[in-house]
């Protein structure tokens, strides 16, 4: 019995004499005293004492992870597009082929692969990889998982990812080899195929229900707890690559961005995500944790609706906009690896080539642009933006609105919103605001992701209605041949920098604060994390 | 004024039947209150939220999701239904006790409250306890020191006290004690000594309200011909500051505190956030930033039945403490 027991049991004893009328009032209170000062005492004490359990339990234990997204409760990995999905699902899963920090690919569960003609792929599979619960990975796997990606979900749902497929047939050749036949051919499969995840296909006949409600992948971890803001990651000792180094990850979930740094500073977390770039500094100058950055695959633009007026059908209007933005200024602003940017496919994207003219502040040819585009000035029009998400987004829409206003050029009526109300507005009813600050990450380093969803009709909210941009995007996603596919994406990149649809303006700057504890840990300018390789001195 | 302990004794007189009925009725006035309050703010917050933009549907979705999908997901969220149909669902369920489930988090709502309200209370309760042990000593000796060196000091920290915004506080004692020293946790809950910084945040500003409250109440009673006849029989001075004076100056000190609950709730979602404390302001502030409506009805609910229950004990406490407040109840 230990000495809280004993006070619990004191104190019962104490109840009844009380009760019984053997114990005075005044003497119970003394007694539920001193059982405070006993039992709470030492606790308390033991409490305020440096921390020390927790302090050996962040050396000698799991590795924390603090990270800036809430997780969603869906574990469908193609129930959702959330970035934190991504994140995770890269350690409970496997692809067939897997992306690496600089972007290229390597094999993953495919050892090799090989194009049998423009619309065929056959890939051969590991062997000996085992899913979570033990069963065997085999092709029956990866052919339930491709349906499941490109849209042939159980129960009649279409499901999220299914947006990033083109239909494929998947047919098994043996337990080891598969082919992927689609309809056209697919440039970017091989990219899509690393954002696969593969799933059982047992766990897949069971239904969407059953995948939602606990992650079964072959990845390097394994779930051990699911709360809804802190992930408890197990290592998969039966791992194809062989175990992982870390026993165990925490993944938690702090929104506010000084409290995941105060405890990055404090020892109490071993690596913070999306570090803005003013805290990069604080890092550095910090003994035992250091800051590291790279220039992630999202743009931030400044993006038009190209089915309202004014900006519809009105190109040199749109560069007037351009003209008069000060996007040097914008990127100083953000700081850190931000870099400006000189065309709508990020550094990182294959077949990415800088345009010109840059689009640097220049109001003589903003004037003369406004005069072509036959409009008087000022022009007025509402620019929407959010707060809270992207860094400084705040700043860089009122330096936006300040440009746009100097020369009399144009009338700015700013809306600043919170992320919620702010894509209400981009969806909402009446089609309110003409100009909207945001940002598109890539997943992959395939040009097609950039472009797909808001440059090509319907263009979700943009209203993109250019045949021309179309066709190209088009021709881009069913070209095989990577020369071919060249030459087209330079053919659009072009036309996109004339037409200017959006005005990218910067990719974004990514960084994540890094204990001194912590090796080989890599950043991926997809925003995904991997920790198979990382190790954690005790 | 305060109730003197001539007025104490008539307490047990021959009117002591009559004021029993006057006690349960008093009791079921207040709790028809608390109920038509709870309702009221069970009415507000649903359609308050529902004004808000932002469509949950929509956020739970990639920007290139047909409409035709997004439609399918607000009817299985039931937010494509008209309001006052939501309302009437809402209100059928509660009165089941099911408070519905989580957008995001696919989980009863009543189970995410349930796992985040002991923290809070928690949190709750050690502020209550550390302002309370602060606060009535100081208020005692500014009393007694009434116009000196003690009594200014004390009244120019609490000053100090009620001017700092909590949240400053907060990220001060974290930079000082934990990123700098290293000597408290700067997140989460993992033992005792995480209760730390936020119940000295949460408290700080607290201390210094009651501080003045006490004080102003011994000054009060201090006044008193029952205590210039204590001090004229002899009666050592800190027994008649302990024992007479501060039980009569405690009663506006109850009501103080009942009310205070609301402020430490509130406060609670700041110092939540910055020290990352998994209760229910935490909740609530992911909730409203994802517009979990059922989460963030369910929070409020919860919070505002604490609130009102914790009232309506101090109204009962109260009125046994100071009968004249039953009687104008009565009247």
């Amino acid at each position: 019995m230990n000495a809280q027991e004993r006070g619990t049991e004191l104190l019962a004893i104490a109840e009844r004499k009380l009760r019984r009328g053997e114990l005075g009032r005044r003497d119970f209170l003394k007694l539920m005293a001193a059982f405070g000062v006993a039992v709470g005492g030492p606790a308390a004490l033991a409490g305020c004492g440096g921390d020390e359990g927790s302090d050996q339990a962040t050396s000698a234990g799991p590795l924390r992870f603090l990270v800036a997204e809430a997780f969603w409760a869906n574990w469908n990995p193609y129930g959702h597009t959330a970035q934190i999905g991504f994140k995770i699902q890269r350690n409970l899963f496997d692809r067939l082929v897997e992306v690496q920090p600089d972007m290229s690919i390597r094999p993953g569960l495919a050892e090799s692969w090989r194009q049998l003609d423009a619309r065929t792929w056959e890939f051969k599979l590991h062997p000996d990889v085992k899913f979570h619960n033990g069963q065997s990975f085999t092709a029956r796997d990866v052919k339930a998982s491709v349906e499941l990606a490109s849209g042939h979900a159980p129960e009649g749902r279409k499901l999220p990812m299914a947006t990033l497929w083109l239909p494929h047939e998947v047919a098994v050749v043996d337990d080891r080899t598969v082919r992927l036949q689609g309809a056209k051919p697919f440039g970017p499969l091989l990219n899509t195929l690393a954002i696969t995840d593969m799933c059982s296909a047992t766990d897949v006949a069971e239904g969407l229900k059953h995948l939602e409600q606990k992650p079964n992948g072959t990845g390097a971890f394994k779930l051990a707890e699911d709360k809804p803001a802190r992930k408890v990651l197990d290592r998969f000792d039966q791992h194809y690559r062989g175990p992982a180094k870390l026993q165990q990850v925490v993944w938690e979930y702090i929104q506010d961005p000084q409290t995941r740094l105060n405890a990055l500073l404090a020892g109490q977390a071993h690596v913070i995500d999306r570090v803005e770039p003013e805290q990069v500094q604080l890092i550095q100058r910090s003994q035992g944790a250091q800051a590291i950055a790279v220039t992630s695959a999202e743009v931030q633009a400044f993006w038009f609706r190209q089915d309202k007026k004014p900006f519809a059908d009105n190109a040199p209007l749109r560069r007037a906009v351009a003209s008069s933005l000060d996007r040097q200024a914008m990127v100083e602003l953000v700081g850190g690896k931000a870099q400006l940017a000189d065309s709508q496919l990020a550094t990182p994207l294959e077949f990415r080539q800088p345009q010109s003219p840059q689009y640097a502040l220049d109001p003589e040819r903003a004037k003369a642009e406004l005069a072509r585009a036959g409009v008087s000035p000022p022009v007025s029009f509402e620019l929407g933006g959010s707060v809270g998400f992207y860094p400084k987004s705040r700043e860089v829409c009122e330096l936006a609105k300040q440009n746009l206003e100097e020369n009399d050029l144009f009338k700015v009526k700013l809306t600043l919103l919170e992320l919620a109300a702010w894509i209400d507005m981009l969806f909402g009813k009446g089609k309110p605001g003409e100009l909207f600050h945001g940002g598109w990450g890539n997943l992959t380093r395939d040009p097609d992701f950039a472009v797909a969803t808001l440059l090509h009709s319907p263009g979700a909210w943009t209203g993109a209605h250019d045949k021309q941009t179309d066709a190209l995007i088009d021709q881009g996603k069913t070209t095989g041949e990577p020369a071919e596919r060249g030459a087209v994406y330079d053919r659009l990149q072009q036309r996109l920098w004339e037409e200017l649809p959006s005005i990218p303006f910067m990719y974004s700057d990514l960084s994540n604060g890094v204990s001194d504890k912590v090796s080989d840990y890599a950043l991926f300018p997809t925003f995904v994390t991997e920790f198979w390789g990382v190790s954690l001195k005790a | 004024m305060a109730a003197t302990p001539v007025e104490a004794t008539t307490a047990g007189g021959p009117e002591v039947g009559r004021r029993r009925g006057g006690v349960g009725a008093f009791v079921l006035q207040r709790l028809l209150q608390a109920l038509l309050v709870i309702f009221g703010v069970t009415c507000v917050t649903f359609f308050v939220l529902r004004l808000v933009p932002g469509d949950p549907a929509r956020l739970m979705l990639p920007p290139g999701t047909g409409e035709d999908v997004v439609a399918g997901l607000r009817e299985q969220l039931g937010t494509d239904q008209p309001l006052p149909v939501q309302f009437v669902r809402f209100l059928g369920g509660l009165l089941h006790g099911d408070l519905g489930s989580s957008f995001r988090q696919s989980r009863p709502v009543l189970q995410l409250v349930v796992d985040a309200v002991p923290a809070t209370l928690a949190l709750a309760a050690t502020t209550m306890l550390l302002a309370v042990g602060v606060a009535i000593p100081l208020g005692i000796l500014a009393a007694a020191r009434s116009g000196r060196l003690a009594d200014r000091s004390i009244l120019a920290l609490s000053l100090v006290g009620q001017s700092l915004p909590s949240f400053w506080i907060g990220v001060l004692l974290v930079l000082l004690f934990s990123v700098q020293r290293q000597w408290f946790p700067a997140i989460g809950n993992t033992g005792p000594a995480s209760y730390v910084l936020p119940t000295i945040t949460l408290a700080a500003v607290l201390v210094a309200q009651l501080v003045r409250t006490v004080r102003q109440g011994m000054l009060e009673v201090l006044q008193e011909d029952y205590i210039r006849t204590a001090r004229a029989k002899g009666v050592p001075a800190r027994k008649i500051l302990l024992l007479h004076a501060f039980k009569n100056a405690a009663i506006p000190l109850v009501t103080v505190l009942g009310l205070q609950v609301g402020f430490v709730l509130g406060g609670a979602f700041v110092v939540e956030l910055i020290f990352n404390w998994p209760g229910v302001g935490l909740l609530a502030l992911e909730a409203i930033k994802t517009r979990d409506f059922p989460v963030v009805q369910g929070v409020v609910i919860v919070v505002a039945t604490v609130f009102v229950c914790v009232n309506l004990l101090v109204d009962v406490v109260y009125a046994f403490l100071n009968p004249r407040v039953r009687l104008g109840a009565e009247s």
